[in-house]
């Protein structure tokens, strides 16, 4: 199985990573979010001069995690989406769209949180 | 003390051809905040992709957007490849090569004809959609399809534009070519267009990169920053250089597409002119990807990215899509901030070129 090169980080060491690459004038691309065996799986994508560098970040049900839109503003659309489809738990986000940032109040909460072919939490 | 008022601009707006709201908060008849609100056309089609196998995706990821959709194909293709270490056959890089430009070039039609609209050009409008119907024309011929192109197949492409059809599509390209001859003057001198859009909606190339602006709007603010340069499909073999201006402005952005427009038909050109022979597509019966990739390319809006994991199963376990208007909100919201309202749409739709498709999926 051919894997990302990604760097394997810690929820403690996530804002430390993310100031370096911005001061290394790294850009932020995306944030992928992916179900996981015990909980979920968070990977940072950042750009410089065409290359790409992944951080990748385990993350246990129920786990919170610093937003980085402190550090990369465009990090908060990423950061809702995954609250939206995933139930990620991002701490400390200045654009909070509540968990609904594309799905209404009557659509399933969470409709990626579980494996394909169950239903939402809700 | 002057008065604040918070209005809801859009979904529904004339010039937006896709719904996307703006709550815009004005003092008086200037904006001092937007904030986008989505879900409008949100489809859950990441999910949707987890559920078909992943043969059946090229067609599901097609129609995740009806102005790039061949572009999705593209790099959804590409991260297949790459997963079951396929290299596709030389005609079929330079034939997807061709596609793309096309669909840039159909895209960033639309893009200049809601543009002339938007400002009150209404026979420029109908002059640009008549030069778009052109290539749209070509598309059909070469593809069988006018929007969902359904030409790239894993391992290759659906068919062959024989050397005769090839061609006839150059011809009808230089007469679309010579169409825009007339055309982009008119936007590019005209007194009116450069009133209504320079030194408006400013992005410098600091906040460019801060923002992640990608595509036309970075490259308007001095990044040279195109994924064609990492040389996928046919571009490493073609003469090629991103078009890059320093304004950062809302002329800067039309500039940008616009010579985007003609570089579309000199690629075209190039790679019809290198054509290789050969076969245009390979088998993939028992392969199935296994691993993870992440894939870019240029939309017409700017840089695609897919990121896709396999787990040696028809089924995929995860399709991440991260389109270029997804990344140019930020900048957008920036360019709105100071504008007056009488500006918004003329820059929200002329600057970014939105498609809201895309952002949602």
């Amino acid at each position: 199985m051919r894997e990302l090169e990604a760097i394997e980080i810690g929820v403690d060491q996530l804002l430390g990573e993310a100031h370096l690459l911005a001061q290394d004038g790294w850009r932020l691309v995306t944030i992928t979010c992916a179900r996981s065996e015990d909980g979920c799986e968070v990977i940072y994508h950042f750009d410089k001069d065409l290359k790409l560098k992944h951080l990748r970040l385990q993350l246990a049900l129920e786990q919170e995690v610093p937003s980085i839109m402190p550090i990369f503003f465009p990090a908060y659309l990423a950061e809702n989406e995954a609250m939206n489809l995933y139930g990620l738990r991002v701490t400390g986000l200045n654009i909070d769209y509540g968990g609904r940032l594309f799905t209404t109040a009557e659509a399933p909460r969470h409709p990626m949180a579980r494996p394909a072919g169950a239903r939402g939490e809700e | 003390m002057r008065q604040r008022t918070v209005i809801p601009f859009g979904p529904q707006h004339p010039v937006f051809p896709e719904p996307l709201q703006l709550k815009l908060h004005l003092e008086e008849e200037r904006v001092i905040e937007a904030i986008p609100v989505l879900g409008y056309v949100h489809r859950g089609l990441e999910k949707l992709a987890e559920q078909k196998d992943f043969v059946q995706n090229v067609f599901l990821i097609e129609r995740l957007c009806g102005i790039c959709s061949f572009m999705h194909a593209l790099c959804y293709c590409q991260g297949i490849e790459s997963l079951i270490g396929l290299q596709v056959p030389d005609r079929a890089r330079f034939l997807r090569t061709i596609w793309a430009e096309l669909a840039r070039l159909h895209s960033h039609h639309l893009w200049l004809g809601l543009l002339a609209d938007a400002l009150g050009f209404e026979s420029l409008f109908m002059q640009v959609f008549r030069n778009r119907e052109i290539i749209m024309d070509v598309i059909e011929a070469t593809t069988g399809g006018r929007m969902i192109f359904c030409s790239c197949l894993i391992g290759g492409v659906r068919r062959d534009i024989p050397n005769d059809l090839l061609k006839e599509t150059i011809a009808r390209l230089d007469q679309a070519e010579k169409l825009l001859d007339q055309i982009a003057p008119v936007i590019l001198a005209e007194y009116t267009v450069k009133e209504r859009t320079a030194n408006l909606g400013i992005v410098t190339k600091e906040q460019a990169r801060k923002l992640g602006a990608v595509g036309p709007v970075a490259r308007a603010s001095g990044i040279a920053m195109d994924m064609r340069t990492l040389g996928y499909a046919a571009y490493g073999d073609l003469d090629f250089a991103p078009i890059v201006e320093e304004a950062g402005d809302c002329y800067a952005r039309i500039v940008v597409r616009v010579k985007e427009m003609y570089q579309s038909f000199d690629l075209i050109k190039q790679a019809a002119k290198r054509m290789p022979k050969g076969e245009h597509a390979l088998p993939i019966k028992r392969l199935l990807p296994d691993g993870e990739t992440v894939v870019r390319v240029e939309q017409p809006r700017g840089e695609l990215m897919y990121y896709i994991r396999a787990n040696g199963s028809k089924k995929l376990e995860r399709v991440r899509v991260r389109t270029p208007t997804y990344a140019n909100i930020p900048p957008l919201l920036h360019m709105l901030t100071g504008a007056q309202l009488a500006n918004v749409a003329a820059v929200a739709v002329l600057s970014i070129d939105p498609c809201i498709s895309c952002v949602e999926r």
